[in-house]
């Protein structure tokens, strides 16, 4: 069976056709928001080094209500990025083995996960210490 | 036959010869409880309409011929039933991503390029002849690979991944699977050839890891993580290569 005409089909419209897309498409779109936070930190950095001034501009920038909103969203993307990265941590790994079992990939997630709960408290608590 | 109930398919049908593009078109089909989609789709062109197109072979799941799009999910139509989808109604649809050749067939050419140019086969050095004997190895070495040689080239993880319906080059998520399959077997020692082609933009780093290949493959092959498993080896070889350029500039 030959066909000198085979219809191609297009892709416009690609991510309307199951929601595993739409959530793979917001996965990636939290980087931008990621760097745009990474971006203001650096601001701030810069600002430390031009002095109290350009420090002092740079704190009412992220303290006014925007730049709280702003932070409340880059906390969000954050959040939504490190689940969805951690969920998919065990692809990017070679299969675990305790003595002749693999460790299962749920196991491995959930493992990474607490690991990632423990360091966020421990930076929390070194942040609290450091502003006390 | 008091089992017997009746469910819409919806097919697309496409003839080259007579279509300018796709469309669908609706059969009332009589079904029973065991009865698949693919038994759907014969009942189709045993009495409805013999000209309904579609690939199908051993009907139990192994010869992966019959991969089409039921309700938007790319499956075998020999592994699922019609009962789960009555009363609703079944759109079946060729395979995402590849060129319709009529009907519910697609065709599979550009798989069958990409799976060829990752060398799927044992390369052992020094190559063997049958006169050598069985090429051994552990149970412990075969469990290595042996989830990812079950795959059976139905190209259900190329119709999920959208990468390859968007990158025309990208190998997709079979063909990768297959290298890393044979990369990982202790027999092989293929691995630096086929590194030539996985570490490109059309290899392991094409792949964005939407993850959905792994998802619908119906064989538990899991192609997204044998892709990303192979990354790391990739940078590495990329490492190499600059580090011997920089010796051969230096020299």
């Amino acid at each position: 069976m030959t066909s000198t005409r085979p219809y191609i089909r297009s892709m416009k419209g690609w991510w309307r056709r199951h929601p595993a897309y739409r959530w793979y498409l917001l996965r990636e779109a939290t980087s931008v928001v990621i760097g745009l936070y990474a971006l203001c930190l650096l601001w701030g950095m810069t600002a430390l080094l031009l002095g109290p001034g350009a420090h002092d501009v740079w704190r009412a920038c992220v303290q006014s209500l925007p730049g709280r909103v702003f932070q409340l969203l880059a906390l969000a993307a954050f959040a939504w990025h490190a689940w969805t990265w951690l969920r998919l941590l065990p692809l990017t790994l070679a299969p675990l083995r305790l003595g002749r079992h693999r460790i299962s990939q749920t196991r491995v997630h959930r493992a990474a996960l607490g690991a990632w709960a423990l360091t966020s408290v421990a930076l929390l608590v070194a942040a609290a210490g450091g502003l006390r | 036959m008091s089992d017997t109930r009746t469910i819409v398919l919806e097919c697309l049908r496409y003839h080259p010869e007579r279509d300018e593009a796709p469309y669908h078109q609706r059969f009332e089909v009589p079904f029973t409880p065991e009865m698949s989609v693919l038994e759907g789709l014969q009942y189709i062109k045993d009495h409805l309409d013999g000209s309904l197109t579609f690939r199908w072979s051993c009907r139990m799941a192994v010869c992966g011929n019959c991969g089409c799009m039921v309700n938007g999910e790319p499956v075998l139509s020999c592994q699922v039933f019609l009962r789960d989808y009555h009363p609703g109604c079944v759109r079946v649809e060729p395979l995402d991503h590849f060129p319709i050749q009529r009907d519910l067939a697609v065709d599979p050419s550009d798989f069958l390029d990409k799976l060829a140019q990752v060398a799927p086969y044992l390369i052992p050095d020094p190559v063997r002849t049958p006169e050598d004997g069985p090429h051994r190895q552990t149970p412990q070495q075969m469990q290595d690979y042996l989830d990812t040689s079950a795959c059976i080239n139905c190209l259900l993880c190329y119709a999920a991944c959208p990468q390859y319906g968007l990158k025309a080059d990208f190998l997709g998520p079979a063909a990768l699977a297959l290298a890393h399959r044979y990369n990982a077997d202790s027999r092989d020692a293929g691995r630096a050839r086929r590194m030539e082609v996985m570490n490109s933009d059309a290899g392991v780093w094409g792949c964005t890891l939407v993850g959905r290949c792994s998802e619908v493959c119906p064989k538990g092959v899991d192609p997204a993580g044998a892709i990303n498993r192979n990354k790391p080896a990739a940078a590495l070889d990329t490492l190499r290569r600059l580090l011997q350029s920089g010796r051969t500039c230096t020299s």
